[in-house]
């Protein structure tokens, strides 16, 4: 009965598959210059890779917005925001809806299965961060103690294996987390460094992050897998960026010295290394 | 491509996903529950609201009515989610916020959603019922209530129940919005063991099929209940 | 609270058009007059399917009716989202919102326009087929032109059914008018209180003339007899 099942559910899958085979003939990267456009995914709320600086003009700006002109300007096609969570960034990719990938998006090997990485665009340690008040100082304080973390992201696998015993609370966005913590509805919150800085600028003295990291991070661009011209074009824009001083330029603006945040450059756009 | 390559029936019985798939289920009938009964009383107080003489009683329970059911359930959720917390004075807000807030928030929204419906339901079942009946209750001297109890009430109960059966089934559907708010609901339950596995097919299958079941069994119900107590 | 309005009214109404996508009050309005005017063929195709004489295609259309009705809502999203781009790549969350709605309100619809048909004198089937109209052109002179007039009513309530659905189109991430208002409460952090409100006044505003309108119009078509159809399959999220 099974096998039945089974044969039937590949039948009705090849059936689909007739329809949708014969369009994927041609590249990703032609038929992204045959639209016209490249479809980036990126957060709708994520300082400061992308978000509304100005709620008059609602344009994006950001990290991620950037690098995705740049990206679409070496392709010779226009720039398309498509907004995607932390748990649809894969899916998105593999279906379509997205041609590359930012928001974030750390290389694992696990990912790697599914997706292709371009070069590191980005590098982060994972903190916890708690409020200045708490009596929370290390990873032990954080036994039964509710944590934020982020859908779809590395946090919700690593977590468990480093602070154990801490209850996880996932939500869609970071913008959401940071709201619970805020709120109370969390003792402490777990994310990137940045990501954590970039949520609390202005408000520093109500937070504490803890020194210990849950993780380092080595964040690529995602493109969907078997796209190696894709992968290429990505890498080449990487390499250019980096050349030219452009990449230390764009991190200048959002992480360093041209924002609120402060931070110093820790990384190069350079290909990934195995840990 | 190879999500439909891998398709695992049996994924949601996976032991790293079992233990949530019992509180997914387990939430959503708690939820159920909660709004089925707590929707039949509400929904009967507002019911006899409507049908009140006096236009103080009646025109805030109509106008309960009728704002609750233009807003979607979701905005309801959002709203006691989000906003009715902050209304509270600071202690009681903390103390809220140490516990399941979503599960609260949800309950409330959907037994205020549902109680607009049900009270329909009701109101309908009892304006069914013809005058002469009440008139004839009060000719052989029966009181206000004791009408209403002995007389109104079981005969617009009996019309009442097919589309009581009906709020039911869609409360039990309703259930799913909670998984905006974080509550681990089956839907919840359902997007987490999709999302950690890639296996949509035979994830989405189960949740379709604990539905369709559900959906068996109450219609079974209203079948059997229609067969026994047929209309007059 | 007003003040929120007039700052972010814009991107309320418009989500982050042209320099974006397009979301807020024009999403949910766009979504709902598009998905009421593709499930009303869809519900008359799933009627005449339901009506039809040849027993297998009414029982497999029933059951199809019967799927549509019992599963939630959100699990059609999930479904959906998940097969559509298999057949049209890159599909946008907008096309996955609408092909759930016409199926989903479709499978309704026909239970209205049955309605709607049955309610017919059985004279005038009688009569146009002793005219000598076979079957099909019986319903499409006769019986299917008064039959929509009489629906007007919950044609109109059905619309109001469908901007409320629109909301859930937020758990697949699209950007309506719900979602857009909760990421303004993710921005905005401690104004909840408002912004909620806000979210329940403007689909208030929206639904509620909406539904006098269907009441309006029922009292003028469709006579005393229909009192039954207002809660009938009407109470969904």
């Amino acid at each position: 009965m099974k096998s039945l099942i089974h044969a039937i559910s590949m039948g009705a899958a090849a059936a689909l598959f007739g329809l949708a085979g014969n369009a994927a003939l041609a590249d990703q990267l032609d038929s992204i210059k045959a639209a016209g456009a490249l479809k980036c995914g990126v957060g709708s709320q994520y300082k400061p890779f992308s978000f509304v600086q100005d709620p008059k003009t609602r344009k994006f700006v950001g990290y991620d917005v950037d690098i995705c002109e740049a990206v679409a300007a070496k392709i010779g096609v226009k720039p398309e925001l498509v907004f995607i969570t932390g748990a649809t960034r894969v899916t998105d990719l593999q279906s379509g809806r997205t041609d590359i990938a930012l928001a974030n998006l750390t290389h694992t090997p696990e990912r790697a299965q599914l997706v292709d990485f371009s070069n590191n665009y980005f590098a982060s340690q994972v903190k916890v961060m708690v409020p200045a008040s708490s009596s929370i100082k290390s990873f032990a304080d954080l036994t039964d103690k509710r944590i934020a973390g982020i859908s779809g992201s590395n946090h919700e696998v690593k977590v468990p294996k480093v602070i154990t015993g801490a209850d996880l609370k996932v939500f869609p966005s970071p913008a959401n987390a940071y709201l619970a913590l805020e709120q109370g509805k969390v003792e402490s919150m777990v994310g990137d460094e940045t990501t954590l800085i970039g949520l609390i600028s202005g408000q520093q003295g109500k937070w504490r992050i803890l020194d210990q990291p849950v993780d380092t991070q080595q964040i690529g661009i995602g493109v969907r897998k078997g796209e190696p011209r894709m992968v290429a074009a990505v890498n080449d824009t990487l390499a250019d960026l980096e050349k030219s001083g452009k990449a230390a330029q764009i991190f200048e603006r959002w992480f360093g010295n041209d924002s609120e945040l402060k931070m110093k450059r820790s990384f190069s756009f350079a290909p990934y290394v195995q840990p | 491509m190879d999500a439909l390559a891998s398709i695992d029936w049996g994924v949601m019985f996976r032991p790293e996903y079992r233990s949530m798939l019992l509180k997914g289920i387990g939430y959503t009938l708690a939820l159920t529950a909660g709004a089925i009964a707590g929707g039949l009383l509400l929904g009967m107080v507002v019911a006899f609201g409507r049908l009140a003489s006096s236009r103080w009683i009646r025109l805030p329970a109509t106008a309960y009515v009728e704002l609750v059911r233009t807003i979607p359930l979701l905005a309801h959720v959002m709203f006691w989610y989000f906003a009715v917390p902050e209304m509270l004075p600071d202690e009681l807000k903390r103390a809220l916020y140490k516990h399941d807030v979503g599960f609260y928030a949800s309950l409330a929204a959907l037994i205020l959603y549902s109680a607009a419906f049900i009270s329909e339901d009701i109101r309908s079942g009892i304006r069914g019922i013809p005058h002469g009946q009440a008139e004839a209750a009060h000719s052989l001297g029966f009181g206000f209530f004791d009408t209403f109890r002995l007389v109104v009430l079981p005969q617009a109960l009996r019309a009442t129940v097919p589309p009581l059966l009906g709020q039911a089934m869609n409360i039990t559907k309703n259930t799913t919005v909670a998984l905006m708010v974080g509550v681990g609901e089956l839907a919840f339950v359902t997007r987490a063991v999709n999302d950690a596995s890639f296996l949509s097919v035979g994830v989405y299958a189960f949740t379709t099929v604990f539905f369709l079941l559900i959906a068996i069994v109450l219609t079974a119900l209203g079948k059997w209940y229609q067969h026994r107590y047929p209309a007059r | 609270m007003w003040e929120i309005l007039e700052t972010y009214w814009v991107q309320l109404l418009i989500g982050y058009y042209p320099d974006g996508p397009l979301g807020g009050l024009a999403m949910t309005l766009m979504l709902a007059l598009v998905g009421l005017l593709l499930a009303m063929p869809a519900g008359l195709v799933v009627c005449l399917g339901l009506i039809s004489p040849w027993r297998p295609l009414s029982r497999a259309v029933s059951l199809f009716v019967f799927y549509m009705r019992s599963v939630p809502l959100i699990v059609h999203l999930l479904w959906v989202y998940f097969l559509l781009p298999l057949v049209i790549k890159g599909a946008p969350l907008w096309l996955v919102v609408l092909v759930v709605m016409t199926l989903f309100n479709g499978a309704y619809l026909s239970q209205t326009i049955r309605a709607g048909i049955e309610a017919l004198p059985k004279g005038q089937y009688e009569a146009a087929r002793s005219l000598g109209l076979p079957h099909g052109r019986a319903m499409r002179h006769v019986i299917l032109p008064q039959a929509l007039r009489n629906m007007l009513p919950s044609i109109v309530s059905q619309f109001v059914l469908l901007i409320k659905e629109t909301a859930l189109g937020s758990v697949i991430g699209l950007h309506e008018m719900t979602l857009e208002f909760m990421g303004l409460n993710d921005t905005l952090g401690d104004k909840a209180i408002p912004i909620f409100t806000l979210l329940g006044i403007s689909y208030f505003v929206l639904c509620y003339p909406l539904t006098l309108l269907g009441r309006y119009l029922e009292r003028r078509f469709a006579g005393p007899s229909r009192s039954a159809s207002a809660s009938a399959p009407a109470a969904q999220a």
